[in-house]
C-alpha cells in the first residue's frame, strides 16, 4: 500500500491526473493491470507513467469497455456507475500475443 | 536436511494464462536438474483465459506417487489465487503474494464463481472481517504462515532498468520474480534456478537473460527484505541424469510412436487433444543417435489427421486399418459417445484400431478440464450387438506409455478395437522418466496374421480353431468389407448356420484373447499378499493409492491394492482369489457408481460392501485416502466421501 500512495494513487482524481491508467491510448494487461500497452506510443508502460499525448477516456453509451478492477468487458452505461465506486475503465484490455505459450487446449 | 527426507510440496497459482504454466515447467525442472524427481499436476478451468488456475508440484528423491495439501509453500500473484488458497498452506509454510492486490474485493473478482465467492464472504464476515484478499493474508498470518508481500511492479521496474528491456518484455517476468523467491526460501541455490531457466527458455538468449536477472533480483530482495533460507537442500541422488519431462497426453502419443504407430486421427476435445497436438508437431521427429542406431531408423512420426467430427476421426482410423495403416484415434467421453455405432462396425469387420479414451468429470459435457473415472461402463459397453472389445487401464506414465505400444499391439494381432482408458488427470500431471523407464528397444511391434500376398483362395474372415483370420489390407486383394453379418469371404449373408459360426468364430478370438495375454497383466495385487485389507481400484489412483499404503502402514494398518488393469477379458479368477482372500475389501474410485466394483460382481460374483469415492473432479489426494481407509477400518463405514483441493 505504501506502493500505491507513493505513485499517488489515493484518490486519484480521473479530470487531473494526466497518468496511463486513465487515458485513452491506454489499454491494460487482462490479469496485471498496473502494466499496459500505450497504443499511441506502441510500448508498454506502468499505469501510473505519464506523457504529453495524454487524453482522457470519454465513456459513451452503448460502446463496450474494459474495467480492470473488475477484468472484465463492460457496457458505456455500466462504465459510468462503475467510476463512480473508484474502478478502472478503459477502452480495451491487453492481451500478449505469446498467451498461446501458456494455455492448455480446452473444447 | 539429509537428501532422503527431501519432500517438498507448492503450489503456484494465477489467472489462467498469465505464466502458471512456465512457472511450473521451470520449478519441475529447477528439481529434476538438482537431482530429484517430482511430479506437477495443473487444475484449470474450462474458460480458456483469465480464470483461476494452479499448478501442484511434489518433489522428493523417488518418483511422488500423488500430491495433497497442505502444502510448504504457495506462490499466489492475483487476488483470486489469494482468495483461493490462503488456507492451502501448512503451518511454518509460507505464502508469496503481490501487495497490489491486497485491496481487492471478492465481489470484484469477476472470474471467481458465485458459489465460492459466498462462501468466502461468508467466512470473513462470521470473523468481522472485510471480504479482501487483505483479509485472506490475514488469516494465513493467524494460520501461522509466514506471508511474503512483493512489491512486484516496482521489482518489475527495476528488472526494466537494469536490463533496459522494454516492458513488454519484462513483464513476462512477473512469474520469475514469484517463483525465484519461492525456491530460494524452499532451499534451493540461485544457481540452479537459473540453470532451470536456461534450459527452459533455451535458444531465447534475451528471454533467459531477462529471467536470470528477474530472478537475482527476486533473490537479493528475498536476502534484505525477509531473510534468505536457513539452509539449502543438498543435491538429489539423480544429480547429472539425462531425464524427459512429460505428460500424461505426451507419454501415451510417444507410447504410440515407439509402437509403430501410423495414422492417429482426432477431432479436439479436452483432454485429449494435446495427445494428437504432440503427435503433430513429432509426425517427422529426428531420432537421437543412439536411438537411430539401435532403430536403424532416422526418423519416426506418424500421419495426424484431424476430422469434422469424432464419428469421422473413429471412421477414418478403421477405414486406414483396413488399408494396413495401424491406426488409433483419441478423445474424451462425449466424443467416444459419438464414435458408438463404429465402434461395433469394428467388431463386426474385426478391424484392429485403438481408441484412447481420455476420461474427464461427466455426464454430458459436465467438467471438460475436470478428473473423471466415469467411462468405465461406457468403455466396456461401448457399440452395440454383442460387443467385445479389449479394455486396458493405465497407472501411471510408464504404464500408459508400455500400454499404448500393447494396445497397437493387440489390435492388430486379435483384430479388435482396443480402449485404452486413461484421464485428466494423467493428461495433466507431468513428471521426470529416465531413458531405462521408457525403454524403445524393450517394445516389439507386433502386427498378428497379417498377409503381404494373398493368394487367389484367400478368405477375409477364415473359419480358424483360435478364431483370428489371417488379415489382407485392402488393395493387395479383391475385399469386401461390411458391418453386415459375411461369409468367410466376407459377402454379407443372414444365413443362419453361417452366422452362428460366425459368432462362434469371434467368441472363439476372445477366449484366445483371454489365454494368450497373462492374468498379471490383467490385474496386479501390490503390497502384502496376506494383508487382510485388500484396496481396489483401477486407473490413474494407481500411484495415489501407493502412497496412501505407505501412511496407512505407519498408523498401524496393513493393507494391499489390488490394481485392475483389463476390464476385458476380465481377470476372473485371479480377481475371485484375492477378494477372498481378504477380511475387508474397499473399492476407490472416481465416480459415484462404484463402476469397477459393479462390474467385479458381474464377473466373479464377489459383492464388495464399502468405498471411498472422489467426485468433485479434483484430483485424488493420498492422505484422504489413507484417512478415509482408516475410517472404514475403524468405523465399519459403508461409504466415505472424499474432496480435497480448490
Ligand atoms: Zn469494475
Amino acid at each position: 500500500m505504501q506502493e500505491a500512495r507513493r505513485d499517488g494513487e489515493k484518490s486519484p482524481s480521473r479530470s487531473t491526473v494526466k497518468m496511463c491508467a486513465y487515458c485513452k491510448y491506454w489499454r491494460p494487461n487482462v490479469f496485471y493491470p498496473y502494466i499496459g500497452y500505450c497504443e499511441k506510443h506502441n510500448k508498454m508502460t506502468f499505469d501510473t507513467d505519464s506523457c504529453d499525448n495524454f487524453e482522457p477516456i470519454k465513456v459513451k453509451p452503448g460502446e463496450l469497455y474494459w474495467c480492470s478492477t473488475c477484468k472484465t468487458r463492460v457496457t458505456g452505461e455500466e462504465a459510468k456507475v462503475l467510476v463512480r465506486f473508484g474502478h478502472r475503465i478503459h477502452r480495451n484490455a491487453y492481451v500478449d500475443p505469446d498467451i498461446k505459450e501458456e494455455l492448455y487446449s480446452v473444447f | 536436511m539429509a537428501q532422503n527426507n527431501v519432500d517438498i510440496k507448492f503450489l503456484i497459482g494465477g489467472p489462467q494464462g498469465g505464466g502458471i504454466e512456465s512457472a511450473g515447467q521451470i520449478a519441475l525442472k529447477t528439481f529434476i536438474l538438482k537431482g530429484y524427481q517430482v511430479i506437477g499436476t495443473r487444475e484449470y478451468q474450462s474458460n480458456i483465459m483469465g480464470a483461476h488456475s494452479y499448478f501442484t508440484i511434489r518433489v522428493k528423491p523417488e518418483r511422488p506417487g500423488a500430491i495433497n495439501f497442505p502444502v510448504d509453500a504457495a506462490v499466489v500473484l492475483d487476488a483470486e489465487s489469494v482468495l483461493t488458497h490462503f488456507q492451502d498452506v501448512k503451518k511454518g509454510g509460507f505464502m508469496v503474494y503481490d501487495t497490489t492486490t491486497l485491496k481487492t474485493k471478492i465481489a470484484n473478482i469477476a472470474p471467481m464463481p458465485k458459489p465460492l465467492k459466498d462462501r468466502l464472504t461468508a467466512f470473513f464476515q462470521e470473523r468481522g472481517l472485510e471480504p479482501t484478499a487483505e483479509s485472506a493474508v490475514k488469516i494465513a498470518e493467524e494460520n501461522g504462515v509466514k506471508t511474503i508481500g512483493l512489491p512486484m511492479k516496482n521489482l518489475i521496474r527495476e528488472v526494466a532498468h537494469k536490463t533496459g528491456a522494454p516492458l513488454s518484455r519484462v513483464s513476462k517476468t512477473l512469474n520469475t520474480i514469484g517463483l525465484a523467491t519461492t525456491l530460494y526460501l524452499l532451499g534451493v541455490e540461485a544457481s540452479w534456478i537459473e540453470k532451470a531457466i536456461a534450459v527452459h527458455f533455451a535458444a531465447k538468449k534475451k528471454v533467459v537473460d531477462m529471467n536470470v536477472e528477474a530472478a537475482k533480483l527476486a533473490i537479493n530482495y528475498v536476502d534484505e527484505h525477509i531473510g534468505g533460507p536457513c539452509c539449502f537442500l543438498p543435491e538429489g541422488p539423480n544429480l547429472g541424469k539425462e531425464a524427459m519431462l512429460v505428460t500424461g497426453n505426451e507419454i501415451v502419443a510417444i507410447g504410440k510412436t515407439v509402437g509403430g504407430l501410423t495414422l492417429q486421427t482426432y477431432y479436439p476435445i479436452t483432454p485429449a487433444s494435446d495427445e494428437a497436438l504432440f503427435l503433430e508437431g513429432h509426425r517427422n521427429y529426428d531420432l537421437a543417435p543412439w536411438a537411430a542406431e539401435a532403430l536403424e531408423l532416422k526418423k519416426l512420426g506418424s500421419v495426424v489427421l484431424q476430422t469434422e467430427d469424432e464419428l469421422s476421426a473413429i471412421m477414418a482410423a478403421i477405414g486406414a486399418a483396413v488399408a494396413g495403416a495401424r491406426s488409433a484415434t483419441s478423445t474424451s467421453g462425449p466424443g467416444f459417445a459419438l464414435m458408438n455405432e463404429a465402434i461395433s462396425l469394428a467388431i463386426m469387420a474385426e478391424v484392429p484400431v485403438v481408441l484412447t479414451l481420455w476420461q474427464r468429470g461427466g455426464p454430458s459435457t459436465g467438467l471438460p478440464t475436470r478428473e473423471g473415472q466415469q467411462d468405465l461402463f461406457h468403455a466396456l459397453f461401448s457399440g452395440h450387438g454383442d460387443n467385445p472389445k479389449i479394455v486396458v487401464a493405465s497407472g501411471d506414465h510408464i504404464e500408459a506409455f508400455y500400454d499404448a505400444i500393447k494396445a497397437l499391439n493387440w489390435a492388430e494381432k486379435y483384430q479388435t478395437p482396443v480402449v485404452h482408458l486413461v484421464d485428466k488427470y494423467l493428461a495433466s500431471t507431468i513428471t521426470n522418466v529416465y531413458r531405462e523407464d521408457i525403454d524403445p528397444l524393450k517394445a516389439q511391434i507386433e502386427r498378428g496374421k497379417l498377409v503381404e500376398n494373398p493368394g487367389p483362395d484367400y478368405l477375409r474372415y477364415k473359419i480358424t480353431e483360435d478364431g483370428i483370420s489371417p488379415r489382407a489390407p485392402m488393395g493387395k486383394v479383391p475385399l469386401v468389407w461390411t458391418g453386415l453379418e459375411h461369409t468367410e469371404d466376407g459377402m454379407p449373408t443372414e444365413d443362419p448356420v453361417v452366422r452362428e459360426q460366425m459368432m462362434a468364430k469371434r467368441r472363439r478370438k476372445f477366449e484366445t484373447i483371454a489365454r494368450e495375454i497373462p492374468d498379471d497383466e490383467k490385474a496386479v495385487l501390490h503390497g502384502d499378499p496376506d494383508a487382510k485389507i485388500t484396496l481396489v481400484s483401477w486407473g490413474s489412483t494407481k500411484p495415489i493409492i501407493l502412497e496412501a499404503l505407505k501412511i496407512l502402514e505407519r498408523e498401524g494398518i496393513k493393507a494391499n491394492f489390488l490394481q485392475l488393469r483389463i476390464f476385458y477379458p476380465f481377470p476372473t479368477e485371479k480377481v475371485r482369489k484375492i477378494l477372498e482372500n481378504a477380511d475387508l475389501v474397499i473399492d476407490i474410485e472416481q465416480n459415484d457408481l462404484g463402476q469397477a466394483a459393479f462390474l467385479i460382481r458381474g464377473f466373479t460374483g464377489f459383492t464388495i460392501e464399502h468405498f471411498v469415492k472422489k467426485i468433485t473432479g479434483r484430483a485424488l489426494w493420498d492422505t484422504e485416502v489413507a484417512l478415509a481407509v482408516k475410517k472404514i477400518v475403524e468405523t465399519g463405514e459403508r461409504e466415505v466421501v472424499v474432496n480435497g483441493g480448490a
